[in-house]
């Protein structure tokens, strides 16, 4: 397979420096990964704008790595905002936004957000670096105990009570994009 | 109870989401973050939890470790995990058969080459071992290692670095933007230092111009000629990297 090559160049038509430019290479495989459906000749068109625009301020930017990953992915959430915004035209177009990705639900939305609030309130900061190396695969409990410093026996109990917390606010959450089934907490009716 | 709870592509929305610190207040800097998802942070070192606290730095944490992990896997045995950058996503190498001949023949060239380029040179230089006692000053220019690595992996590989078997008072210069201060230079057989064969430690000073460099003596007499790998660890943070080494 060959490599997808960006232009970057300045205004005036040279090659942006080696640090501009690997970080600006280097978002653009990220926002690749983080929006696999998006056209990547689209995300390689903003990734070389990033880079014109970063070559001409390169000396006030403090980390071009974050600089660059975060100007490319505010590029694809403008599109995505504006695409979204657009008056819904039924065919080619609205079938393009949902095989972007693109999801109108407000509901959905809502019931993401809220789940998301619970789980924010249930997991502290040590369960979700838990969360973050199970996300990894890093499932071993001697993986975990090294990571945070703890025995093996204290990582695994430290594991399940991870799993079992987030497994009761998912399994007691409206299922996402199932508008259908309606979650328990909404209809719970006191007294 | 489900014995897999975690939906995973859930939970890194949720991680991703629910955490936004878009003017990065108490953040991790890049080369720790990234240190971090290449495991080459202490165990005890407690910054390590706030990825999972913001979600910006998650982002970064999550891609450091799949581009690393995404390394190993297609590389195998490239010489170091700060290797060039994939800028697609790697293709599945399909090889037929009549490549399997060829590249035998490739290695059995290869190898002759090294032989004989290994007899002839080392009859022409058999001072270095003899003079393995007395201490030799060696230069390591690192200062563009690392920062050319969007152009091609396949074509700029890192920099080789190679050192005699002897007491070297060895001056490095650091890659370009390396931070001054104190830094530990090991001389490893792994990549995670953990079998050690030397090991040094200098402070790192501005020389000319913008480049940094630290001197440190390494005693390699009882180093055998091989393949190792040259550490610098800063610290500050124990940010480490890894350069491939010859000790000839």
């Amino acid at each position: 397979m060959t490599r997808a090559q960006l232009h970057l160049v300045d205004t005036s038509g040279r090659a942006v420096c080696s640090e501009v430019e690997t970080a600006v290479e280097r978002s653009f495989h990220w926002v690749l990964r983080d929006f696999p459906k998006l056209d990547s000749a689209m995300i390689a068109n903003w990734a070389e704008e990033v880079a014109l625009s970063m070559q001409a301020r390169v000396t006030t930017i403090v980390s071009p790595q974050r600089y660059a990953y975060a100007a490319l992915k505010g590029k694809v959430h403008d599109w995505m905002r504006s695409a979204q915004a657009k008056e819904d035209v039924a065919g080619l177009g609205r079938d393009l936004e949902r095989i972007g990705g693109l999801n109108g639900s407000f509901e959905g939305a809502v019931d993401r957000k809220i789940l998301f609030e619970q789980l924010k309130a249930t997991l502290n900061e040590r369960d979700r670096y838990i969360l973050v190396l199970l996300l990894q695969d890093n499932t071993s409990p001697a993986t975990v105990a090294k990571a945070l410093g703890t025995s093996y026996p204290a990582a695994a109990k430290a594991i399940q009570r991870v799993k079992e917390r987030i497994a009761s606010k998912l399994n007691g959450a409206r299922k996402v994009g199932d508008p259908g089934q309606g979650s328990p907490q909404f209809c719970e009716t006191k007294g | 109870m489900n014995p897999d709870p975690l939906n995973q592509d859930l939970m890194k929305d949720f991680l991703l989401e629910t955490f936004p610190n878009p003017e990065r207040k108490g953040c991790l800097d890049d080369k720790t973050i990234q240190a971090l998802a290449e495991d080459r942070l202490p165990a005890d070192d407690s910054t390590r939890l706030h990825v999972g606290s913001c979600s910006e730095c998650y982002a970064e944490y999550r891609h450091y470790r799949l581009d690393w992990e995404e390394l190993k896997v297609g590389a195998g045995t490239r010489s170091s995990a700060r290797g060039p950058i994939a800028v697609a996503p790697r293709a599945k190498k399909t090889w037929r058969f009549g490549a399997v001949p060829v590249a035998a023949s490739l290695i059995v060239m290869l190898s002759g080459g090294y032989i004989a380029f290994r007899y002839f040179h080392s009859a022409g230089v058999p001072s270095l071992q003899v003079a393995s006692a007395q201490p030799v000053n060696a230069t390591v220019d690192l200062f563009n290692s690392g920062t050319l690595r969007g152009a091609d992996d396949e074509a700029t590989p890192l920099q080789e670095v190679s050192l005699p078997a002897a007491i070297v008072h060895l001056s490095v210069v650091l890659p370009r933007f390396s931070e001054v201060g104190g830094y530990r230079v090991n001389v490893s057989t792994d990549k995670t230092g953990s079998q050690l064969v030397a090991s040094g430690t200098g402070n790192a000073v501005e020389g000319n111009g913008e480049k940094v460099s630290v001197n440190v003596t390494l005693d390699l007499r009882a180093a055998k000629p091989g393949a190792y790998f040259l550490g610098t660890v800063r610290g500050t943070d124990n940010g480490t990297y890894y350069y491939p080494l010859k000790i000839n």
